[in-house]
């Protein structure tokens, strides 16, 4: 008679000492799915915040001072606007969404105003999927900010000219309460023109998603890993980085990895505990079983692999139930928390691998001590005992 | 040939020592059917498990014709057990979700191609009247014959040794009667029957009494009758 078939026997026997165990780890397997799927789900969510409060790292001339630059909001020197297209073929760098600008306060009409010109989103090669995450403006036309438009009593259609320069209001935009509201967009060939500034731009904007950051789980300063990789790429450039946007998403990040640090000893440690109990309880159940098949002539190990049989078969079927709950709760209630990418919340089929290999080794860790127990049982003193 | 030479065996408690076998000396020859007599705590089923190989003496030798078999190691003596000696309990021992024909099978140890161990384990079922049960579990037996499963399951590796503890002590006359019968069977083709009881019944089957009294043999009679077949 085989183990294999002895241990399905006994366990078709004692079918609530089984189920019990299988219940244990199918929990620990489905909380843990249902965290990491969750979790997937909440990272794609604050990348996606995190690209909607915008970009993050701002490129500017070298030659440009900080306190100038502080207090214009922009800096006074420029940089060829060819510099952009060096982003354009790049694969592997995190940086995506780049907008080259050209911003200059001028005087118009009696107003300080910021004209400010912007090409289309140049996407890095292995990012060429991705949506447009800023506006652009097509030649001739202009977007003009709140303040300006209420000033001047503008409104979409209107004909004005900048200096002579003929553009068409394509959209008032909505009030910000920033500087943005005096700005007056338009594409940067024709602000070029309007200022005499030809192939110039004085700012490079990027999203850099810190996804790099984030998958070596390293504690590296953003600013200075970003620094070091665009002096690589853009040596005449200056790199800014809004440590706000980075500090709150490395928040964020450390806060969901805090939380999962903190609830998944515990439901480890919960379920090993109940996995022992069960397996010590099957083992005082079985004092008898164990002294008779040891007076039988079989040896220790094939006590040891009686009982390590049966935990790896709960911790395997254990693994499958709970990849399946796990996933289930997680399409189920993943998409009413995280609602922005709720599509995006599909079943991680790598963890299906993770349970299968790692939910049998931690119940039979969990019953390592009963398998001991039951291994060093005197067979005389069970038998004795009738 | 068994031979025991001064066997001791002291158990350790909170109370101190308990001597519970001392200085036991035997000789038990192929074809012979011992019966150990004694009261409650006299030491018989611990002589019976020395005997057995499962519970080392603290000190003494016991040989199995020229193997000291203490002084094998673990699995070696295990194995040894499952290939010489049979055990047949008071209790029974049957595991309980296997059938008859499977818990015969669970004695099989040798790694044995020839030996069709399913067709021997049928054979000595339908010997011992238990053909037409072979798929039924223990539950579903009688006293009597879950004892003829458990002697059924004792004998599939054809040993040399069958220790029996008090076999017929949950048996009704009847079954006990025919427990003794399969046990002298085994006797009467050259095995070794070593009984541990109270006394009664089986004694008449015994060529050689050894009465036990506090871990001490009392007396040893010689019979020349037993092997009543």
């Amino acid at each position: 008679m085989n183990v294999s078939r002895l241990i399905l026997k006994e366990i078709a026997h004692r079918k609530i000492n089984f189920a019990m165990g299988v219940v244990a780890v199918s929990t620990a397997v489905a909380l843990f799915v249902t965290f990491m799927t969750s979790g997937q789900a909440y990272r794609r969510e604050t990348r996606r915040i995190m690209r909607d409060m915008g970009q993050n790292l701002r490129i500017i001339p070298k030659e440009t001072t900080m306190d100038e630059f502080w207090t214009q909001g922009f800096s006074s020197h420029t940089m060829p606007e060819e510099y952009i297209q060096k982003f354009a073929n790049l694969k592997g760098y995190s940086y995506t969404h780049l907008v080259a600008t050209l911003q200059k306060s001028v005087e118009w009409q009696g107003r300080t105003i910021i004209l400010t010109g912007i090409l289309p989103e140049v996407l890095p090669l292995d990012k060429r999927h991705q949506a447009p995450m800023t506006f652009s403006v097509k030649r001739g036309d202009a977007y003009v900010g709140y303040q300006v438009a209420s000033i001047f009593k503008m409104e979409d259609g209107e004909k004005i000219g900048i200096f002579d320069h003929p553009f068409t209001v394509k959209k008032v935009l909505f009030e910000t309460g920033s500087k943005d509201d005096i700005r007056i967009y338009g594409h940067l060939h024709d602000i070029q023109k309007v200022l005499d500034l030809p192939g110039q731009i004085n700012e490079i904007k990027a999203l850099e998603c810190l996804c790099l950051i984030e998958s070596s789980g390293k504690d590296i300063d953003p600013r200075l890993l970003a620094q070091k990789q665009l002096a690589e790429i853009l040596p005449e450039g200056k790199v800014i980085m809004l440590q706000g946007i980075a500090k709150i998403r490395e928040k964020q990040r450390a806060a969901m990895e805090g939380y999962l640090a903190f609830i998944m000893p515990i439901i480890l440690v919960v379920c090993g505990a109940w996995i022992a109990v069960l397996a010590m309880m099957n083992v005082r159940d079985r004092r008898q079983e164990i002294g008779i098949i040891r007076a039988l002539g079989h040896n220790s190990s094939k006590i040891a692999v009686l009982f390590l049989g049966k935990s790896l078969l709960i911790g395997l079927v254990g693994a499958f139930i709970g990849y399946f709950a796990g996933t289930a709760l997680a399409l189920k209630y993943g998409p009413e928390i995280f609602k922005i990418t709720a599509k995006a919340i599909e079943p991680e089929y790598r963890l299906m691998t993770w349970a299968v290999v790692v939910a049998p080794v931690f119940a039979a860790i969990a019953s390592f001590i009963p398998v001991t127990i039951a291994v060093a049982e005197d067979p005389a003193e069970t038998l004795r005992e009738g | 040939m068994i031979t025991l030479e001064n066997v001791a065996k002291t158990y350790q408690t909170r109370r101190g020592q308990i001597k519970a076998l001392e200085n036991i000396n035997l000789q038990i020859d192929r074809g012979q059917f011992v019966v150990i007599r004694g009261p409650s705590g006299s030491g018989k089923t611990t002589l019976l498990m020395t005997l057995g190989t499962m519970l080392k003496p603290s000190s003494g030798a016991i040989m199995f014709d020229e193997t000291n078999v203490y002084k094998l190691s673990a699995s070696a003596r295990a194995l040894f057990r499952g290939k010489n000696i049979g055990f047949v309990f008071q209790m029974f021992h049957l595991i309980p979700y296997l059938s008859l024909l499977e818990n015969v099978l669970l004695a099989r140890i040798r790694d044995d191609s020839k030996t069709d161990y399913y067709d021997k384990a049928n054979e000595l079922l339908e010997r011992l009247g238990l053909g037409d049960r072979i798929f039924h579990r223990p539950a579903q037996l009688s006293a009597g014959e879950k004892q003829r499963a458990a002697i059924a399951r004792a004998l599939l590796n054809e040993p040399n040794i069958l220790l029996a503890d008090e076999p017929t002590g949950n048996l009704d006359p009847e079954n006990a009667t025919e427990v003794l019968k399969h046990l002298r069977d085994f006797q009467a083709n050259g095995g070794i029957v070593i009984l541990a009881t109270h006394g009664g019944q089986a004694e008449e089957s015994a060529n050689r009494i050894v009465s036990l009294k506090k871990g001490l043999v009392e007396k040893v009679e010689v019979r020349e009758t037993g092997a009543k077949t």
